[in-house]
């Protein structure tokens, strides 16, 4: 008899979330960073195909090491979105530690990836030229320049995850909705 | 006959190198290889197929870089050239670990797609400006993301071989997974129980005179964990066996012996609860025996004739079993009908 079980869903998924949260994050670094169009559109994609990358290393090293009683609920939940009130709560308490796991990994990501190009001197915000005039003030300025990175950050992810967030709901919405109508 | 000769020229054109040192002659090689490499001895067959493999990838690469197969900007050459590298470096444990090859493809096409960038004119070797190197991170890092995706379904592979019984469920709501194909109706491991059950229980009865039945039925009722694990034991292994638990208990309302059969599958499923088997077994008493009291008939049929064995349950035994079929799944329903 011939079944196979493909993970399709999950990879669709993926893509519309990579894609949704690229375009957020291409915006707000673009109004954020002074950056232009095609940059910012390469960074947001830069950093969130390594966090996205990161994230499944860190599932598929974690997963053998899980005991029995993890695999259950995990395999109940990836195969047949099964939850009980523990799952969830454990998916939200895990969606927490993906959040702030997603903005180091992309802030990091960020700063290696300016470091690679070579870019940073050019594109990065010119700062007001008054505090051009001493050493001190060069550093207060340097400084800025990396908090305004994981300000910048922190509120791209901000509205990423709010955007995915809505449509994993309209999802669950519509899963509950057609459950109820089955039954 | 001059179509046969227009036929002709055309493959000469397009196999038959223009130059000596083409695409075609690669190919040509690699196919020369592989012919020598069956007639060869064992070493220098495995020496001529390796050759006939580098050759083939060379070809390859070389022909995708002088006709691209394009998807609208993208040029798929590098992930024709790149399976072939990854059948030549893995292909030989595909029936072991056959994650490997998929997991590499994407990200040895990567490297191949990548070679562009190092080479500059010349050719000579060079730093790629920004603009590649920014090229490369996304192209690196989505290639890698593909492989995750091979791995996501090498692990979901591997919990479906360890827990069989997981592919008696429904799929549909999952957000991850689809199910292509038949959908099996029962899961296999709960029926081998149930049968191994009623397999145990013949060959404890059959034996027996009715009083050491009802004496062992008696038994049963009481201490049912033995039987289980019984049963359990002689299973063959198997990862899953942990999570199913089988339950032997009589059903009250029901004249003689009425045992019930119940395999309980406590792992993952669709349903939260887990569901269970039954197999409901009959037990009456048989036939009286015949005259003589039971020892000296079983001496007396066992010693003269070697089939007496064969013939039917009621003359040698005096207990009558009577299984039924085996019940769909049954969901567990949340609150009181589980018997423990």
């Amino acid at each position: 008899m011939f079944s196979v079980v493909l993970p399709l869903r999950a990879i669709l998924f993926q893509l519309l979330f990579l894609l949704v949260a690229i375009a957020i994050e291409s915006i707000v670094l673009q109004e954020r960073l002074n950056l232009s169009r095609r940059i910012s559109l390469e960074y947001s994609a830069s950093i969130n195909l390594l966090s996205t990358a990161i994230g499944w290393l860190f599932f598929f090293t974690l997963e053998p090491a899980l005991p029995l009683a993890w695999k259950g609920p995990l395999m109940s939940y990836v195969l047949f979105n099964a939850r009980s009130t523990n799952t969830n709560t454990l998916l939200i308490m895990l969606g927490l530690f993906t959040f702030f796991g997603t903005f180091i990994v992309e802030l990091q990501g960020l700063e290696l990836l300016q470091l690679l190009l070579q870019r940073n001197k050019k594109e990065e915000a010119t700062p007001p030229k008054a505090y051009r005039a001493r050493d001190k003030a060069q550093r207060r300025q340097l400084n800025l320049a990396a908090t305004n990175r994981a300000t910048t950050i922190l509120l791209a992810n901000a509205c990423s995850y709010s955007a995915i967030l809505l449509i994993l709901l309209a999802r669950a919405f519509d899963l509950s909705f057609k459950a109820n109508g089955q039954i | 006959m001059d179509k046969f000769k227009e036929i002709f020229d055309t493959l000469r054109e397009l196999l038959l190198p223009p130059k000596a040192f083409s695409w075609q002659t690669l190919i040509l090689l690699s196919v020369f290889s592989c012919l020598m490499a069956a007639l060869a001895s064992e070493l220098i067959r495995n020496l001529l197929a390796t050759c006939g493999w580098i050759f083939l990838i060379f070809g390859v690469g070389w022909f995708t870089t002088e006709n691209p197969i394009k998807v609208g900007d993208l040029n798929l050459g590098p992930w024709i050239t790149g399976i072939l590298v990854s059948i030549f470096l893995f292909g030989e444990w595909l029936e072991e670990y056959p994650s490997l090859l998929f997991i590499s493809w994407p990200l040895i096409s990567a490297a191949i797609a990548s070679l562009g960038e190092f080479i500059g004119s010349g050719p000579r070797f060079k730093n790629p400006s920004p603009e590649g190197r920014q090229r490369l991170v996304i192209l690196f890092l989505s290639n890698l993301i593909i492989s995750c995706w091979f791995q996501l379904y090498f692990v979901i592979q591997g919990w479906l071989n360890i827990y069989p019984s997981l592919l008696a469920n429904d799929f549909n709501q999952s957000n991850f997974v689809v199910r292509l194909g038949v959908q099996t109706s029962e899961p296999p491991t709960g029926v081998l129980i149930l049968n191994q059950a009623e397999a145990l229980l013949r060959a404890e009865l059959e034996p027996r005179s009715w009083p050491e039945v009802e004496r062992w039925l008696l038994n049963l009722k009481q201490q049912p964990t033995d039987f289980q694990n019984a049963v359990m034991q002689q299973l063959p292994p198997s990862e899953e066996n942990g999570l199913w638990q089988l339950q032997a208990q009589f059903l009250p309302d029901q004249p003689d012996y009425t045992l019930q059969l119940l395999a309980l599958w406590q792992g993952p499923s669709s349903d939260l609860s887990g569901h269970y088997l039954t197999k409901t077994c009959r037990i009456t008493q048989g036939e009286p025996p015949p005259a003589p009291s039971p020892t000296v008939l079983e001496e007396a049929t066992i010693s003269p004739t070697p089939g007496a064995t064969e013939v039917p349950q009621p003359t040698t035994s005096t207990s009558k079993i009577e299984c039924g079929s085996i019940s769909r799944p049954t969901l567990i329903q949340p609150g009181p009908s589980l018997p423990s």
